[in-house]
């Protein structure tokens, strides 16, 4: 001990700090490789406290983790192939315009309190998900379904009440328009009559609603209107365990999406139990509650500390399920976290930390350290509807004097993937269009094309980030790359996260910071970011011919056609650059080597349910009898 | 005394209803919305979400069921924790803080005291010199360089401490000194401040003159005059030790109150915020009073009329 001490006192003196004291000692892992529990354990780090537990309302990825591991959906996404494979579902029938589904279920599946999970419980979850009231933020995902739109945005649904009469659509549509504000008429699928959207301010659509119903109501009695419910929504349960979808086109992508949380069907009888119980719909998810149907059940629930999951025996695949009990440790600091894990206090430092760029180039020494790409790009967003940045030609001249090597390999350090295209390439058998990293010259021919010259000053540009160390550091080389190249100034702004959305939001930015995370492994998740009506347009860019080629490739059956089609949609995307891309994120963590059954994954899921405590290092077996786990640099 | 007691209970609640006032309306007139997120939520699903807070309602309307609802105890829901309320949320972790805080101020005390009386009984020698650089450092190392100091020697190298987290005594240890040097340094200085100006005094002089040994004239006469400083100190430094702080909690990842000061306001959590600063506002006050009354007690020159 004096001796540690001792040391331990000269590393203090010498100003040193974690690392430059601890290597000389260190073996080729960072910190403890004995587990620091039992086998039938495993410690994992969850990163912050989940805003949902519930999955119909999870949008974060805090919280998806709980969402994945706790419900089943109809099928999983193979993290080796990216193919769909059967989970609830056993097997599907496809129609020939890939618009219907039949879905046949697993007729083993139950709930963890032993009650069969049926065709029944997913239609009544995706209805609820659409429901407004029910308050989801990615119920937009599940609009997907015919006339799923209507019932989420309450238009309201008008048909004829003899089924035989026929409905004068033109005449009714006029004398609407001249009467009140029409945001749109959209025909239903499988379904007489028209759903009819209300325009104006949120608040104001309620009355709206009210004043169009009692107009039809006392105008056109032969119409019946109301708004729409959920009946209309083209999901139904055939039997117990088959499930019918009919969806608004073809969908290509539709199977990948229901690997989704929100499609993971929650179960209707606990819910309404844990409101009658509680008066709070929301308490159902609390351990005391809580019914799942997937391979782990929450047990235990210490807020901001840690919960405790246990091996769910009713879930249909339970046998294969390795480990009995998952602890998941609440820790969002990345420097408190190394040090647990450092101390053997977790197994995994999870999906929601990732290295810091400062530690990188140290802790990537260690065995334990892996890094893998994500589907996840950083961008920058151009507004296009500032007069400034409306020229194509200025935008690519930004575009193509960023050295984005450099940036990823001087700035950002944590071995992302330089990126001009807007999804990570290769995705889904995707090959992108191509792109220029970095041109100077060209960039600055375009600058002149813009109509500035070298020396001409350009309007005041400003680059806005949400306030953290990382995201500065990469304006500022922004910064600094378009001084060198091209000779402008832009100024940065940082601002804290919501105000920051807030601005983003109200296309209160002329450049803006910003990332997506792939909700399903196909590029066209990525390029419905530029559609011109879709709400994540946050560049407000509208472009008819790439709106054109990508309603054909929704709508395209054949596989390769339709990633042609999205190609070029690229294609006249970045030639219009209202997106700056700059890289493909990177996953750096750490994770024990004793941990088995953890895969390389690029939506960074890592279920549970395959991993594992090799036992053999509670003896510290010498680590070369041991197989050698997939290691980069 | 009661009488002053009462006096000052009053106007408490009347500058805890100023808090409350100007904290409300702050808070809602900043940018940003407690719903906003990267994918733009559907307006339907966006005027559900704001009237089950009550968010729809105007802002006059908003805070008189505030009061009434604080009046009736009940602090409301947060909106970054849907499942908890803000009474359960500072349930689970004000007690945690207390604890924290408690053994802080443990800390603090006996270290800051025994320095302070030291460095003033033995004035100008090696011992004085020691205790008070020591302070000088303490009062100069911000906890969070003293925080990971303190993991990386006795976490990490030592491994006689937990990193961080929760659960025994043990995880107190490192987080409770971090949060109390701070303050230990700041009591070894008033405390010898204090005894240096009550050791020259009459009364003194008085008691040794009178044959009393100098452990009872250090102990019981000059400590008891020297010690006013540090308890006008202690009061709002009790407040601040209870209510938590943001650093020492997120370095050691304490699950308390702490954090919540700055994610809450990050998160626009509107009654969480409120919640906070009810709380913290509340500990204020009641210990500046409790000081107060304190002071009658051990000084016999004040008298609450």
């Amino acid at each position: 001990m004096p001796i540690k001490v001792r040391t331990s006192i000269h590393c203090l003196l010498m100003g040193s700090f974690l690392f430059a004291c601890t290597n000389s000692q260190e073996g080729p892992y960072f910190g403890k490789t004995v587990p620091q529990h039992p086998a039938d354990e495993l410690w994992i780090n969850g990163g912050g406290s989940p805003q949902y537990m519930d999955p119909s309302l999870i949008h974060d990825s805090v919280s998806s983790q709980f969402g994945r591991n706790q419900f089943v959906r109809l099928v999983e996404v193979s993290t080796q192939t990216g193919k769909p494979i059967p989970d609830l579902a056993t097997h599907w029938e496809v129609s020939n315009d890939l618009s219907e589904y039949t879905f046949h279920l697993r007729s083993d599946a139950k709930w963890s309190d032993g009650k069969a999970l049926t065709a029944q419980d997913i239609e009544w979850t995706w209805k609820r998900v659409l429901n407004p009231a029910t308050g989801s933020m990615s119920g937009a995902l599940a609009t997907a379904f015919a006339n799923a739109s209507a019932f989420s945005h309450r238009a309201i649904y008008v048909h004829t009440r003899n089924p035989h009469e026929a409905f004068d659509r033109e005449g009714f549509e006029k004398t609407l328009q001249s009467k009140f504000k029409i945001e749109k008429f959209e025909e239903p699928i499988n379904l007489s009559g028209l759903f009819v959207y209300v325009s104006d301010s949120v608040e104001d659509k309620q009355k709206y609603r009210a004043d169009l119903l009692a107009y039809i109501a006392a105008k056109m009695p032969h119409l019946s209107a109301k708004v729409a419910d959920s009946s209309v929504v083209q999901v139904r349960a055939l039997d117990t365990h088959t499930l019918w979808v009919k969806l608004i086109g073809p969908l290509p992508y539709f199977l990948s999406m229901l690997d989704y949380h929100v499609f993971a069907p929650v179960p209707q009888h606990a819910i309404e139990a844990a409101k009658k119980k509680t008066g709070r719909e929301e308490l159902w998810v609390r351990p005391e509650h809580i019914v799942v149907s997937g391979p782990y059940k929450l047990t235990e629930e210490k807020f901001k500390q840690y919960r405790y999951f246990e091996k769910n025996p009713y879930y249909y695949d339970a046998e294969f399920v390795k480990t009995p009990k998952i602890k998941v440790l609440v820790l969002e600091d990345y420097n408190t976290s190394l040090n647990i894990y450092r101390t053997g206090g977790m197994d995994w430092a999870g999906s929601n930390v990732s290295v810091p760029a400062h530690f990188v180039d140290e802790i990537k020494k260690y065995r334990d350290y892996s890094l893998s790409p994500q589907l996840v790009m950083y961008y920058f967003y151009l507004n296009v509807s500032k007069p400034e940045l409306s020229n194509k030609h200025l935008r690519k001249a930004l575009s193509l004097a960023i050295d984005r090597k450099t940036m990823v390999e001087k700035v950002t350090r944590a071995g992302q993937i330089p990126s001009a295209n807007l999804i990570p390439c290769g995705l889904a058998g995707y090959t992108c269009a191509p792109a220029t990293l970095f041109d100077p010259e060209q960039a600055r021919k375009e600058l002149a094309q813009a109509g500035y010259k070298k020396g001409d000053k350009l309007p005041p540009i400003e680059i806005k980030y949400n306030t953290a160390e990382s995201h500065r550091k990469i304006a500022e080389a922004l910064q600094q790359m378009w001084k060198k190249h091209l000779g402008i100034d832009v100024s940065l702004h940082n601002l804290e996260w919501r105000v920051f959305l807030h601005d983003r939001t109200e296309g209160n930015f002329q450049l803006a910071r910003g990332g997506w995370i792939g909700d399903y492994p196909d590029p066209q998740n990525f390029f419905q970011l530029l559609l011109s009506d879709s709400s994540t347009n946050i560049t407000r860019w509208k472009n008819k011919q790439f709106d054109e080629l990508m309603k054909l490739s929704d709508r395209e059956l054949d596989p390769s056609h339709r990633l042609e089609l999205m190609r070029q949609a690229e294609i006249i995307a970045l030639d219009e650059s209202p997106i700056i891309p700059i890289y493909v994120y990177t996953k750096g963590t750490l994770k024990k080597p004793y941990l088995m059954g953890h895969y390389e994954d690029i939506q960074d899921y890592h279920e549970w349910k395959y991993m594992w405590i090799d036992d053999r290092w509670y003896n510290e077996v010498p680590e070369s009898s041991l197989p050698q786990k997939p290691y980069k640099s | 005394m009661l009488k002053f007691i009462l006096g000052r209970s009053f106007g408490m609640v009347i500058t805890l209803f100023v808090i409350i006032f100007v904290s409300f309306f702050v808070i809602r007139f900043a940018k940003g919305s407690p719903f906003s997120q990267e994918r733009e939520v559907p307006p339907e699903v966006l005027q559900d979400l704001q009237a089950r807070y009550g968010f729809d309602k105007p802002m006059s309307t908003q805070f008189y069921n505030y009061m009434k609802n604080i009046v009736r105890g009940d602090l409301g829901l947060s909106t970054k924790y849907p499942q908890r309320t803000v009474n359960e949320i500072i349930a689970i972790s004000l007690p945690k803080t207390m604890v924290l805080g408690f053994f802080a101020l443990l800390w603090a005390v006996i270290v800051g005291v025994t320095a302070g009386v030291i460095g003033a009984v033995k004035q100008n020698t090696k011992w004085d010199y020691s205790a008070m650089s020591l302070a000088m450092v303490g009062i100069s190392l911000p906890s969070f360089v003293l925080g990971p100091i303190l993991i990386l020697f006795f976490a990490l190298y030592l491994l006689w401490f937990p990193a961080g987290g929760w659960g025994s005594a043990k995880h107190l240890v490192l987080p409770a000194i971090t949060l109390g040097t701070i303050y230990a340094a700041y009591i070894a200085r008033l405390t010898r401040g204090g005894m240096l100006e009550v050791i020259r005094a009459n009364f003194i002089r008085t008691a040794r003159a009178k044959g009393l040994k100098e452990k009872a004239v250090i102990w019981k006469h000059a400590f008891k005059g020297g010690i006013l400083p540090v308890v006008t100190f202690l009061g709002p430094a009790v407040a601040h030790l209870m209510v938590g702080s943001v650093v020492v909690e997120k370095i050691f990842n304490t699950p308390g109150l702490g954090p919540y000061f700055v994610d809450a306001a990050f998160n626009r959590d509107y009654f969480l915020i409120m919640g906070i600063v009810i709380v913290y506002s509340a500990f204020l006050l009641v210990l500046n009073l409790l000081v107060d009354v304190i002071y009658g007690i051990i000084d016999p020159r004040i008298r609450y009329e």
